[in-house]
């Protein structure tokens, strides 16, 4: 009997650490939400958008110049509402987290400088195509891949 | 940095997610603390031994 009653005991204390382990799982599931795109980006995000498709077809009718300088920074608030959010969103972070998104935005620093180092070369010789636009969009990209290696670095 | 976090963390029968929320922080911190990958700030290792109530180098020691 003292042998079941033992055995009883660590059985209970077996299922309330699993029990507990769960609930801590769960919340650190939720807190890893934090991660993901808030309320607040998603619609800074769509305001950029908005904008961006406002501001193309506002700078294709004006003509005066004041009014062509206000139709091109258009999507500059949004611009500055997501920075800080996102800006925001880091700070709430715990401090390895911070340290995966610095090292992140450092790794899209560095590439962004070279690449554009690079492409002001080639365009200096006349043999490059590269746009703008190649930066802009391809920052985001790498960002999201220079998140996931140094996630898998601290791993 | 070379330090015994696993050791004290399974003396006291904690699991990683245990001690994250006694420290504040998420199990991949302590998980990369404990591996030795990922050194922690001043503020969570004197965090981490007053939890242990041991002094900080008890805990964390220089490594090679």
């Amino acid at each position: 009997m003292p042998a079941l009653r033992a055995w009883l005991d660590r059985f209970n204390d077996w299922q309330a650490r699993t029990y507990a382990r769960g609930v801590a799982d769960r919340m650190e599931r939720a807190a890893d939400g934090g991660r993901r795109m808030t309320r607040g980006e998603a619609w800074a995000l769509l305001g950029y958008f908005g904008a961006l498709l406002a501001s193309n077809a506002w700078l294709s009718r004006a003509v005066a110049p004041p009014l062509r300088v206000l139709g091109a920074l258009l999507p500059l608030p949004f611009i500055v509402a997501i920075v800080a959010l996102a800006v925001r969103r880091v700070l709430g972070m715990d401090e390895l987290q911070r340290r995966i998104e610095l090292v992140a935005l450092a790794i899209v620093a560095a590439s962004t400088w070279l690449g554009f180092g690079i492409g002001w070369m080639l365009r200096h010789a006349g043999v490059s195509a590269a746009t703008p636009m190649l930066g802009f969009w391809g920052m985001p990209l790498l960002y999201v891949f220079a998140r996931r290696w140094a996630g898998r670095h601290y791993a | 940095m070379n330090n015994h976090v696993r050791e004290l963390r399974g003396g006291q029968g904690w699991s990683q997610a245990d001690l994250a929320e006694r420290l504040e922080v998420s199990r991949q911190t302590v998980n990369a603390i404990e591996t030795g990958k990922y050194d922690p700030s001043l503020p969570l290792a004197f965090k981490i031994a007053k939890l242990f109530a041991r002094p900080i180098e008890a805990i964390f020691e220089p490594g090679e």
